[in-house]
């Protein structure tokens, strides 16, 4: 090899070098500094929902007012589940995210529909049963549950 | 596989042959270290674009966010910090290239014929960073960033006629408030961008046309390919560059002043480093004659910065046969 190749070769490596050397450090601070926030908002939150006694046997929908760490932005947020007594396990009430499984619109509960009503997507026409399962539309699981426990006759939900 | 996608695109975009085109550009053989500048200046441009859509990501441009979300990102972000501070000291970095960078061109006659259009858009260039630099202060919303403005606000309203007419486009209002903060980050992350990616390619196009220029010493004719060479040296350049803007960076990391305070009468308003000439000449003139130090003075230096070309009319790129320009230049860069 003459000189003057070995030279351009010696040359091409390290730009070659360079280059990635720099992409990667790109790359490494960009996806350390967007990681930062990608697990906000996902710690356990425990919130009250009041005297069991206030829930019947049919759904009710309750808004929560949640505190919501959005980044810098520090708020309460509203959000909807579906809550009711249940029959067969007195100490627990049936608790439903009001959160669409299909794109995450809030479900509205219909108690006219059905045998024992049903909850409806208004975006897709989703349907879910009253134990939250898929009745038929687009919904890919059904609505989620969510562990709700009692202490001292007042219902907790555990949210993630 | 790679070679089949490398045919795929060369057959519908041919862009192995535009990149060989350009690489295999000839310069002449004497280019080097000191032709390293303006790829030094470009590759900073990049990496504020860089930090400045990281920064994107989490800036408010409200009065009642701006300086809190900055806080969250230097406070509560990984290496939140250090990307505001490459951010914030990027803009030192890329002013002192381009200084560096237009002094280069200026002492070895680089804008004489027929170069005088690559002066012009490197000119216009220059003009678009120090507005990236004017806006951007105000973005964080302190104190430093604040008096800038309306120091800066206050200096553009000096012009006749048009004045008042820029004051109230820049201000949006009465005060600096709200639509100020919302008109300096629409100027800083839209429109300055577009002008950089009209000028910058313009740039680099009109300097591929012409080339780099043959120094007066040079009487030879001999030419090298771009690459590898001269692509290794800038980059080699820009690495050392970067590696010290990290090392400033992470030194002086940390907010440069605290939320704006209008009551706060001990806090002492300085512009950045590179405002500062102008800063002491608003400060030496007399009021009577504060149009001389706003308007007058500062749009007299740009016509003559713009008009180099054809002020300088020797044949030659000499540093001897071009003493009255050469001393009158290093007269002006010595007082900026």
């Amino acid at each position: 090899m003459s000189e003057s190749m070995s030279r351009r070769r010696a040359l091409s490596i390290l730009i070659g070098a360079i280059v990635a050397a720099w992409s990667t450090a790109v790359a490494a601070l960009s996806g350390l500094f967007i990681s930062s926030t990608l697990k906000l908002g996902k710690t356990g939150k425990e919130v009250l929902l009041g005297d069991l006694t206030i829930y019947g046997d049919t759904f009710r929908a309750v808004r929560m007012r949640v505190r919501v760490d959005d980044g810098w932005y520090k708020h309460v947020e509203q959000q909807t589940v579906y809550i009711r007594a249940d029959k067969e396990n007195p100490s627990a009430p049936i608790v439903l995210s009001g959160t669409c499984s299909h794109l995450g619109c809030t479900v509205a509960w219909d108690e006219s529909r059905g045998e024992n009503g049903e909850f409806v997507c208004p975006c897709h026409g989703g349907r879910f049963g009253p134990t939250g399962k898929v009745l038929s539309g687009p919904p890919p699981s059904d609505l989620t549950r969510i562990p709700a426990e009692l202490h001292g006759g007042d219902v907790y939900l555990r949210l993630s | 596989m790679i070679r089949v996608i490398k045919d795929w695109l060369e057959d519908r975009a041919g862009a192995g042959k535009a990149l060989r085109a350009f690489m295999d550009e000839p310069v002449p053989k004497s280019t080097g270290w000191r032709n390293t500048l303006g790829s030094v200046a470009g590759a900073l441009i990049l990496g504020q674009i860089v930090t400045g859509v990281l920064l994107m990501l989490f800036y408010v441009p409200h009065p009642d966010a701006a300086y809190e979300s900055l806080e969250y990102v230097a406070g509560s972000l990984r290496a939140g910090g250090l990307i505001l501070a490459l951010h914030y000291w990027g803009a030192s970095f890329i002013v002192v290239a381009i200084f560096a960078h237009m002094a280069r061109v200026f002492f070895s006659g680089a804008y004489k014929k027929p170069r005088e259009l690559t002066w012009l858009v490197g000119v216009s260039l220059f003009g678009v960073i120090m507005g990236f630099a004017f806006t951007g202060q105000l973005l964080p919303w302190n104190q430093a960033g604040y008096w800038a403005a309306k120091v800066g606000i206050e200096i553009a309203s000096s012009a006749p006629i048009v004045g008042d007419l820029i004051k109230q486009l820049l201000t949006g209002g009465e005060t600096l408030g709200a639509l100020t903060l919302t008109r300096f980050y629409t100027i800083h992350v839209i429109l300055l961008p577009l002008a950089l990616g009209v000028l910058v390619p313009l740039h680099l196009y009109l300097l591929r046309r012409h080339g780099p220029m043959r120094p007066a010493h040079d009487a030879s004719t001999d030419t090298a390919p771009f690459y590898p060479g001269q692509l290794a040296r800038d980059l080699v350049m820009i690495s050392i560059v970067f590696l010290g803007l990290i090392a400033v960076a992470a030194i002086f990391i940390g907010p440069r002043s605290g939320p704006i305070d209008l009551t706060d009468t001990s806090y002492i308003p300085r512009p950045e480093w590179f405002f500062l000439s102008h800063f002491e000449i608003l400060r030496i003139t007399p009021g009577s004659l504060k149009i001389v130090a706003t308007f007058v003075l500062p749009n007299i230096l740009l016509v003559l910065l713009l008009a180099l070309p054809w002020l300088d009319r020797a044949n030659t790129t000499a540093l001897k046969d071009r003493r009255l320009i050469l001393s009158a230049g290093t007269v002006v860069i010595a007082a900026i």
